[in-house]
């Protein structure tokens, strides 16, 4: 069986390498399938042709690619729009993974104790009464808060904090606060806590996330 | 098997650590352990008055450390139980900061092997002698009630307990618990007090004047097997030696017909 497959799509032909055969057979099965295609090409009267040139579980390299494109030499109406493979280079994982992500914490923040993190955090567990949840970044917090979250520390005046803190003892974003008040209808169990135009702690329902924060919203999205 | 150091704590004074320790102490003696309670609250003893053994008290674990007596000279003998039950008392005229947590560790490490379990009585707060009572004991009970200022020392104290990484997992004991304000809505539950702490609970006391008693007769309520209280500390001290053993249901006020109808009462 040919190490080079052609299947139509809707820009053009899609040609599939084998990753299991070597990539010498991958070229020589591929020479043999422009040839081919440029003898139907001529029976429909067509000369130029489009391909994207599939390596699956094989990555080539800047060689290997120059390789491929020398077989069209001799097919001046064939193109190739693009190289794709199933696997990325060990680098740009690496790259990735130390890419920062939202980190997850949990526990129990008791009294007296306090837990700071750098830049964003979700926290899952317990912010007791006299216990502080302080992050540089955002604070997303799943679980009971009766202490003192602090979003933003010190001067981060875009970083919010959501959770339920209805029963929360306060809520501060970069240098403001707001003291928790039961009677405070725009706080819920449903609503976030930012900073406003005044620069004035306030609080929004959820849905209003994506209007208040657009980048933020943007980025949780992706 | 040498002894496991438990220290009974709460944070808060006047919660009921010094009558947790004298009733739980006297408990596993009546069920057969050999027990000693260690005093740590310098300047306000008062395990010796609660156990019954005030008068008979000649040296203290300062007389120990300070090399005034041997440790077995100072360990008071409880003869209401072949002896199992002994108390090492606290000084009542030293300075606070005489022990020191290596000194309360040598001692425990000395008392380990003649007996089962060692009860190490905190004083309040959580400075010098909080240290103390937690550098020698393998895990600690938790004493509260079910009031918020209680409840949030306990919780403070069992975030610096959690910190100090014992072997054993701190447990939760509600003392003061009433039946009636928490029927009527005024007081947490036991288990919300438990869950609020989130701490696995020991057990709970209930409020009774029968405590009250047996501390002016210097009787642990323990001994009384009619009183509420006694049965609490007996099921209590069971879940000590047995953490399978099933906790004794909370006494709940039942409303009477016509006050569920009318909700009242």
């Amino acid at each position: 069986m040919a190490s080079a497959t052609l299947k139509g799509k809707k820009d053009g032909y899609e040609i599939q390498l084998a990753a299991s055969a070597s990539f010498a057979e991958n070229l020589s099965d591929l020479a043999a399938l422009f040839k081919q295609v440029q003898t139907q090409q001529a029976l429909l009267h067509e000369e130029s042709a489009k391909f994207t040139i599939a390596s699956g579980e094989r990555l080539l390299d800047e060689d290997q690619k120059a390789a491929i494109q020398a077989l069209l030499k001799p097919y001046p109406g064939f193109q190739i729009i693009n190289f794709s493979a199933a696997v990325i280079p060990q680098t740009k994982v690496a790259n990735l993974l130390a890419t920062p992500h939202v980190p997850v914490a949990v526990g129990v923040i008791r009294s007296g104790q306090e837990r700071r993190f750098d830049g964003d955090v979700l926290f899952i567990g317990a912010v007791h009464y006299g216990g502080v949840l302080r992050a540089t970044g955002n604070i997303f917090c799943l679980g009971e808060v009766a202490g003192i979250v602090h979003a933003g520390y010190p001067n981060d005046a875009e970083a919010i904090a959501v959770g339920d803190f209805t029963g929360a003892t306060q809520v501060h974003i970069a240098d403001t606060m707001d003291i928790v008040d039961a009677h405070n209808t725009k706080l819920t169990a449903h609503s976030f806590a930012y900073v406003n135009d005044l620069h004035a702690l306030d609080y929004a329902d959820d849905i209003a996330l994506k209007e208040l924060r657009p980048r933020l919203y943007q980025k949780l999205e992706e | 098997m040498p002894a496991i150091a438990l220290v009974i704590t709460s944070g808060k004074g006047g919660v009921g650590k010094t009558t947790s320790t004298a009733n739980i102490g006297t408990a596993l003696s009546i069920m057969g352990k050999r027990v000693c309670v260690v005093d740590l609250d310098l300047g306000l003893r008062n395990l010796d008055i609660m156990i019954g053994l005030g008068n008979r008290i000649i040296y203290d674990i300062v007389d120990v450390v300070q090399g005034r007596a041997t440790l077995h000279q100072a360990l008071v003998k409880d003869t209401r139980f072949e002896d199992r039950l002994v108390l090492l008392p606290a000084a009542q005229d030293a300075d606070k900061n005489v022990l020191t947590p290596a000194a309360v560790r040598n001692i425990v490490e000395a008392l380990r092997s003649e007996f089962d379990y060692i009860l190490i009585d905190c004083p309040a707060g959580i400075e010098q002698g909080f240290r103390n009572a937690l550098a020698g004991a393998d895990g600690a009970v938790v004493v509260t009630t079910p009031e918020l200022s209680a409840m949030s020392d306990a919780d403070r104290v069992i975030g610096l307990i959690e910190a100090h990484r014992m072997p054993i997992s701190p447990r939760l004991i509600v003392n003061r618990v009433q039946p009636e304000m928490i029927a009527a809505g005024t007081s947490l539950s036991v288990p919300a007090i438990a869950h609020r702490l989130a701490l696995p609970l020991l057990g709970f006391i209930v409020e009774d004047n029968a405590i009250i008693t047996a501390d002016n007769r210097g009787e642990p309520v323990v001994f009384d097997t009619n009183s509420k209280p006694g049965a609490c500390f007996r099921n209590i001290t069971e879940r000590l030696i047995n953490p399978q053993t099933p906790l004794l249901p909370v006494p709940t006020i039942k409303k009477s017909f016509w006050a569920k109808l009318f909700n009242r009462g």
